[in-house]
């Protein structure tokens, strides 16, 4: 039993010392990042002459919402949105079941072949086929242009399978061999014990899946063309990318500067993450040390 | 009992997952997903005919970026098309980031889209190349000829591969008779050019001497911060081609020399045009930020007063003249004219005969004869004036001498954005395109300043037709010379230049694929 500290000890003057230059330290960084992040809001609200001229800084000058407008206003933003929104939601329950699952017979170490096994999952780590004979295999199942392409190719995540192994590793085993003296059979000890047992790893790989999934640009590029299929990454990217041709950039009459159409763009892709992270951060910190201390 | 209770409950879930997950299958009622991928319409035509409902037909597009494919289905345009045309387009639209990547995956897996609008004249070469695409010449005389006469006979030859041709071209617009609009030229604050008592430079020597005395005499006030020349990397071709390397004679990307083409790496000014622009950047006259600047940059220091000049298009104007408004309401913008040196002088322009889209219809496509006709109704004459500049007296006005002027902000709200539709331009294209250009006072002055004022400077680059089949050929050999090129250019700007490391590069830009070039680009000219 260690020795509680008092708070009612007197700091020396060293350890006052220490904590100001920690707290100046921190609110520099964090100062550091909110700046910028300020400055884009700013852009995304501001009037064109204020961003030609630079005169735009942490706030907006000459306030306008048109570019925002022009973002989130849009049907194939609001389409795009809720793409992202399913796919999301329902990749990750996909993936988190479909991972789990798979995880847990090759936790088990009296699985035969095991390594043999183990090796087919791990190459896929380092060897894939190239993204035309990919598209060409999706192609070939007939699964392009729909959000099933966006789901199932990733159903097993071989990173996230070896977290939960090793966390299914460190259960221990005594449990599982009362289970079986009780007559449990592998699927019993499987849903009643492994899984309430694993939720902090399946959290973990909720918040990282998830994360992938909602930021997930390359997939919805490559593999959906319909514009009711697309995802937010893929109409914000779009948004961004400026008018490269002289006749696009004469055809738009609309009054706001791409930069600000940028901004927007950056911001309505930002704040759903942004509001959701708070919730998530803890399980992320936990993801780098989990399933990392065998015993 | 309990345990029974939670395995139907798991099982319930699993089931539901994977009708979600069947749910997000594609809608089949009036589209499938056949063996090759792409969407087609399982609907004929004729009883869709019967009933007025518009046949639809599935294209797949490039992405210009900015709002212009924001909502396609939403534009007016777009159903006036549907509605003059009987046909309902459904467009799919290519990333604007890396968008080759995925249109080599789609072109290999066989699409049958009903046509694919290229904006990349080596995609359109290498898919012709290939055999991915159908002979549009033979459509044309089939299902089409209306289309023929509408289109002008050099626009189809620039896009011969092999014997024939495989797309309608759509033109880019220029506004000029013969040549291809100049976009970029440089830019110079007329009202601090007063201030220091200068007039606007018309020769190298007066240019030069005006960025020292900027530097010199700091007319803004802004002391070391301030750039007489404030431009980006990419701007150094901009510089070249847009009226300073007219003085060295190497303003055009080929040049004929005695019936052969000479590239301008190999022009007889290049070396000197890169010592003088390096002698620009070491005193300070050229900015010294420059391989890190943005346009946004230059832009941002040219409206604050921290620079004298930046390279631009004219298109700019509108929204540069709004800035000063506000914020300096003295200002004032024009175009330098092409510096001359020792007689030379010049800005670069392509031929007319440049493209913007090569609409093409793939190997696979199934409604081929609706594609074509669809194709030939926007050709139509009076269709096609329609569509790109609406009604007369609502969305434009005609003045005695034939020009065409926007009547705003109508024009905009029933044509804005009517170029992304274009399959194919008829011969008035460029008079008509001239009304779009004319939205705003001060962009057709910069338009008419560097087009028309300056008009007797600009060179016909003579590499500009070279055909496509050619360019099938080639494609990989322009895009490492280009990229090599302009490593070079920066380098030698920034770094120096000597006789020798010209040398070096021209050895080895011949060697990555220069010789090819040139002997491809000579075939091409000696045989026309």
């Amino acid at each position: 039993m260690g020795i509680k500290p008092s708070s009612k000890i007197k700091k020396g003057k060293e350890a006052i010392l220490v904590t100001a230059f920690a707290y100046l330290f921190i609110t520099i960084l964090v100062l550091l990042i909110i700046f910028p992040l300020m400055h884009v809001v700013s852009k995304a609200f501001s009037e064109e002459w204020a961003i030609s001229s630079g005169s735009v800084g942490i706030f907006p000058v000459g306030f306008q919402f048109d570019a925002m407008n022009s973002i989130i206003g849009s049907q194939r933003f609001l389409v795009a949105f809720g793409n992202s929104v399913l796919i999301t939601v329902l990749g990750t329950i996909c993936t988190l079941v479909v991972t789990a699952f798979t995880a847990f017979p090759l936790s088990l170490r009296n699985l035969p072949h095991m390594k043999k096994i183990l090796l087919f999952f791990v190459f896929t780590m380092y060897f894939s086929g190239g993204i035309i004979p990919t598209y060409l295999l999706y192609n070939a199942y007939g699964i392009l242009d729909t959000r099933i392409v966006l789901i199932v190719p990733g159903l097993i995540n071989v990173f996230h399978l070896l977290i939960i192994k090793n966390f299914y590793e460190d259960i221990p085993e005594s449990i599982i061999e009362s289970a079986k003296v009780d007559g449990a059979s592998n699927l019993t000890i499987f849903l009643r014990f492994i899984v309430p047992l694993s939720k902090p790893v399946y959290a973990t790989i909720v918040v990282f899946t998830s994360v992938m999934i909602w930021n997930n640009y390359f997939g919805p590029m490559m593999y959906v063309n319909s514009p009711e299929l697309q995802t937010l990454p893929l109409y914000l990217r779009d948004m961004i990318s400026k008018a490269t041709d002289i006749q696009a950039k004469i055809a738009m009459m609309q009054e706001v500067s791409e930069e600000s159409i940028t901004a927007a763009a950056i911001v309505a892709a930002t704040v759903p993450i942004l509001c959701v992270y708070p919730f998530m951060q803890r399980y992320f910190v936990k993801g780098m040390t989990i399933g990392s201390t065998k015993g | 009992m309990k345990k029974m209770k939670r395995f139907v409950v798991i099982i319930l879930t699993l089931c539901l997952t994977v009708t979600m997950l069947a749910g997000c299958g594609k809608k089949v009622e009036t589209t499938e997903t056949p063996k090759d991928g792409a969407k087609v319409d399982n609907k004929e035509s004729s009883e869709e005919t019967a009933n007025n409902e518009p046949i639809v037909l599935k294209a797949l597009v490039p992405n210009q970026g900015g709002l212009a494919w924001n909502d396609p289905e939403a534009n007016p345009v777009y159903g006036w098309i549907t509605e003059k045309t009987g046909y309902k387009v459904e467009y799919d639209i290519l990333p604007a980031d890396n968008p080759f990547d995925k249109l080599n995956a789609i072109v290999a897996a066989g699409a049958d889209y009903d046509f694919i609008v290229l904006n990349d004249k080596s995609r359109y070469a290498d898919y012709a190349s290939q055999g991915a695409l159908m002979d549009m010449k033979e459509l044309i005389e089939q299902y089409a000829p209306s289309i023929a006469s509408t289109i002008s006979q050099s626009m189809f030859d620039v896009c011969v591969v092999g014997e024939t041709y495989y797309c309608i071209p759509s033109a880019s617009p220029t506004g000029r008779e013969d040549s291809s609009n100049v976009g970029n030229g440089i830019m110079i604050r007329a009202d601090i050019l007063k201030k220091m008592g200068l007039t606007m430079p018309t020769t190298l020597e007066e240019f030069t001497a005006m960025l020292q005395a900027f530097k010199d005499t700091d007319p803004t006030g802004k002391g070391s911060a301030a750039t007489p020349l404030s431009a980006t990397m990419a701007d150094l071709n901009n510089l070249r081609i847009g009226g300073l390397g007219g003085a060295f004679g190497v303003e055009s990307d080929w040049k004929d020399v005695n019936g052969e083409l000479v590239p301008y790496q190999l022009q007889d000014g290049f070396y000197d045009f890169l010592v003088y622009l390096n002698e620009l950047y070491t005193k300070g006259l050229l900015d010294t930020e420059m391989p890190t600047n943005q346009i946004a940059t230059t832009l941002e220091k040219f409206t604050t007063d921290l620079a004298l000049c930046r390279i631009d298009g004219w298109w700019s104007l509108p929204s540069l003249v709004e800035t000063f408004k506000t914020t300096n309401p003295e200002a004032a913008v024009e175009y330098v004219q092409p510096l001359e040196m020792a007689g030379k002088a010049g800005m670069s322009a392509s031929s007319i005969n440049q493209m913007d889209f090569y609409v093409v219809i793939p190997k696979n496509a199934k409604n081929v004869e609706a594609t074509m006709d669809y194709f030939a109704k926007k050709l139509v004459p009076e269709t096609f004036k329609e569509m790109v500049i609406g009604i007369e007296g609502v969305d434009h006005n005609v003045d005695a001498e034939g020009n065409f002027t926007p009547i705003l902000p109508t024009f905009f709200e029933h044509r804005g954005n009517a170029n992304i539709y274009l399959t194919g331009t008829t011969e008035d294209y460029g008079t008509y395109w001239l009304c779009r250009a004319r939205k705003n006072e001060d962009q057709f002055k910069a338009y008419s300043q560097l087009n028309f004022d300056y008009g007797s400077f600009i060179h016909v680059n003579p590499g500009s037709d070279v055909p496509c089949s050619i360019y099938a050929q080639i494609s990989t050999n322009l895009t490492n010379s280009a990229s090599f090129t302009e490593e070079f250019v920066v380098n030698s700007v920034v770094s120096g230049i000597t006789a020798e490391s010209y040398q070096d590069f021209i050895a080895e830009w011949k060697s990555l694929g220069g010789d090819k070039l040139i002997e491809k680009y000579n075939e091409w000219y000696t045989s026309r």
